[in-house]
């Protein structure tokens, strides 16, 4: 058994994607969040400059640039760390009062570093500048909150990262093996098939997934190929079997045909002989033949609709005078029409060697009744005789090929007729049943119907 | 009768040839499918027998190509393939027969010289005669003799085509395929029984004998010589 690599298994494959693909989720989730809350938090620094900004220039209008200078002093101090900042600078850009000593001029509230207003800090400032009475007033807000928030958010990101790969590495690691543990039972199993043990089967967990319903195929094509391989197997022995015993009869007549030559007799009797006994080897082949090709089913593309009704009663007229001068008695009950889907030539046959079968097997005064009814949308066809019949332990095996019973080994036919009449019943889809008749056999088929249209 | 024989198997050829050579025939014998159909569109024959199996062009492609040049000389399928599809494969590439090997000669003759005289067996009769026995087609009545016939619908068309091939014999399984349209073989004497059944009613209250059995052939209709 080869082992699976890791990489190679379906299973963590499977959940190695899916981790990938729920990572890439899990990022733009993040990214989206933490821009949403950047977004919130800079607004909320925007109106908090605003309104600082509009209070000190209400002092400014209240009491003119002494006031401003006290207030933007005190505002100042009130500062700690640099939390806030303000600077006011007189139309010559000298500070009058303030935290910080320098700040660029923008236009519009923005971000800045900590450097541009002369401060030693990692994070930036929010900074909003503006004019007043010529003066130039400054105010602005730090914006460690935003960096924190940005560092908690990374760090925090990455150990839940770190986290969920690390689960679901396991998880893949985990449903990996539990695949590869069934997908190797699996494999044994197929093994074993190809070493010809069909009776290998692929345990069932009971859970009914894909696998159990995967396996559940493979059990049953398994089988039925068992089932094949052993009727070839056997249909092989039956045939070498069958043929050997004509062929050795015929190397017995040639030979003593041979000793009466040499003995100057004539042997026209001899030749006649073996050419029958050919000719029944040939026969026996011919109908191999035809039943290996209405099982191959490339006879359907002939099929049409016909009628099952005339079909037997052409063939019970076809062997009513032979059932008569053999001194039995044919009925015939008939509910027509009764339309399927098939071949006439092979509904004929198959009917032909039911009535030939029970002419054969029947003594005299014997009755063979062929009947045709409709019952459950079937067509229910039979063909029945009050003669010796087939033991019920028999009755599978007739069907088999070149099967005789042992009571009719020395009765003439190649032990074909039913096997002939059991792939045509297959190919009509038609279910076959022997049943007994008490005394007797009753081979009954049942056709699916064809709907009674057009007629 | 001219007939030509394509057929790749030497000793099977040696088989047909001579048999049809005794009884009179001249025959020609191709051994392969191109060569046949040259040979075969040339020349004007009675009958063809063609093997289906061939070197180079098979029979069923041979006999294609010759009805297309308009050739409708009859033709005998002769095939070792007896699969239930195959007759019907022959009759549609434009085979008028078809005979599974391995086959009995008297039966291929049978078949050949059923085929040879078609054309004149389709002339439309109205009332068939053999000696003094009458078959109308039109009032659906036999009589032999001035006297009426009683016939069931397969004895009626069983007599029919026996009368139609008047002097000529006609198998059991020529019997089967022509009066009851089925292509397996019996494995019983139930064609006999049907023959026997018509003789009772033709042949056995009058002193003539006209339906005759041919040893391990077949069955012929004819006036006594």
């Amino acid at each position: 058994m080869r082992p699976i690599k890791l990489f190679q298994s379906s299973g963590f494959r499977i959940a190695f994607t899916f981790t990938l693909v729920f990572l890439l989720a899990a990022s733009i989730a993040g990214a989206t969040a933490f821009s949403i809350i950047g977004e919130e938090l800079v607004k909320r620094h925007e109106r908090v400059l605003a309104s600082d900004y509009e209070t000190l220039r209400s002092t400014f209008l209240a009491g003119g640039l002494t006031d401003l200078s006290e207030a933007v002093a005190a505002h100042a101090a009130a500062s700690r760390n640099h939390e806030s900042v303000y600077l006011l600078l007189d139309p010559g850009s000298a500070k009058i009062a303030g935290n910080i000593d320098a700040a660029p001029s923008v236009s519009t509230p923005q971000m800045v570093p900590a450097k541009e207003l002369g401060l030693n800090a990692d994070f930036g400032y929010f900074i909003q500048r503006g004019v007043v009475g010529g003066n130039a007033l400054v105010v602005g807000s730090s914006a460690e909150d935003i960096s924190e928030l940005q560092e908690i958010f990374v760090e925090g990101s990455l150990w839940a990262f770190v986290v969920l790969i690390a689960i679901s590495l396991s998880g893949a690691v985990f449903l990996s093996h539990r695949m590869n543990r069934r997908i190797e039972v699996i494999q044994n199993t197929l093994e074993s098939v190809a070493d010809g043990k069909f009776d290998a089967q692929i345990p069932a967990t009971g859970g009914g997934d894909d696998i159990d319903r995967l396996s559940e195929i493979i059990n049953s094509t398994v089988s039925r190929l068992g089932t094949s391989v052993e009727s070839v197997r056997q249909i092989s022995n039956d045939i070498s079997h069958d043929l050997k015993t004509p062929l050795n009869r015929l190397r017995i007549i040639m030979e003593e045909a041979f000793e009466k030559q040499a003995a100057g007799e004539p042997v026209a009797g001899e030749i006649e002989e073996a050419i029958g006994e050919i000719s029944r080897i040939i026969g026996t082949f011919d109908a191999l033949l035809r039943i290996a090709q209405i099982e191959s089913g490339a006879r359907k593309a002939r099929f049409a609709d016909v009628d099952l009704a005339t079909i037997l009663e052409n063939i019970a007229e076809f062997y009513s005078t032979l059932v008569e001068d053999e001194g039995m008695k044919l009925e015939v009950q008939i509910e027509r029409p009764l339309i399927v889907h098939g071949d006439r030539e092979l509904l004929s046959q198959l009917f032909a060697n039911l009535i030939e079968n029970a002419l054969r097997h029947c003594p005299g005064g014997s009755v063979i009744t062929c009947s045709l009814a409709s019952k459950d949308s079937l067509a229910v066809a039979s063909v029945c005789d009050n003669g010796p019949g087939i033991p019920e332990n028999e009755r599978d095996n007739v069907l088999r090929r070149l099967y005789r019973l042992e009571t009719s080994r020395t009765t003439p036919g190649s032990g074909l007729g039913l096997s002939m009449v059991n792939a045509i019943a297959d190919l009509h889809h038609a279910t076959l049943s022997l049943e007994d008749n008490k005394p007797g056999l009753c081979v009954t088929s049942r056709f699916p119907l064809v709907g009674l249209k057009d007629l | 009768m001219r007939i030509l024989l394509i057929e790749d198997d030497q000793k099977t050829a040696d088989y047909i040839l001579r048999g049809f050579r005794e009884n009179g025939n001249v025959c020609d014998h191709i051994e392969n499918g191109h060569d046949a159909l040259f040979q075969a569109s040339r020349e004007n024959y009675d009958v063809i027998i063609a093997d289906r199996m061939l070197p180079g062009l098979d029979g069923l492609s041979v006999i294609k190509a010759l009805r297309s040049t308009g050739k409708k000389t009859p033709v005998i399928f002769l095939t070792s393939i007896s699969g239930v599809d195959d007759r019907v494969e022959g009759l549609e590439a434009g085979g008028d027969d078809y005979l599974v090997k391995p086959f009995a000669f008297s039966e291929l003759a049978a078949r050949v010289s059923a085929l040879a005289r078609r054309p004149v067996m389709q002339q439309e009769k109205t009332v068939l005669k053999v000696h003094d026995l009458e078959l109308d087609l039109i009032r659906r009545r036999a009589s032999r003799a001035g006297k009426e016939i009683e016939l069931q619908p397969k004895e009626f068309l069983l007599l029919e085509t026996l009368m139609r091939n008047e002097g000529r014999v006609l198998t059991r399984t020529m019997l089967l395929e022509r009066v009851w349209d089925y292509h397996f073989d019996p494995q019983t004497s139930v064609v006999e029984t049907h023959i026997s059944r018509l003789r009772a009613k033709i042949d056995k209250p009058f002193e003539v004998p006209l339906l005759h059995t041919i040893r391990s052939t077949g069955y012929s209709i004819h006036a006594p010589d």
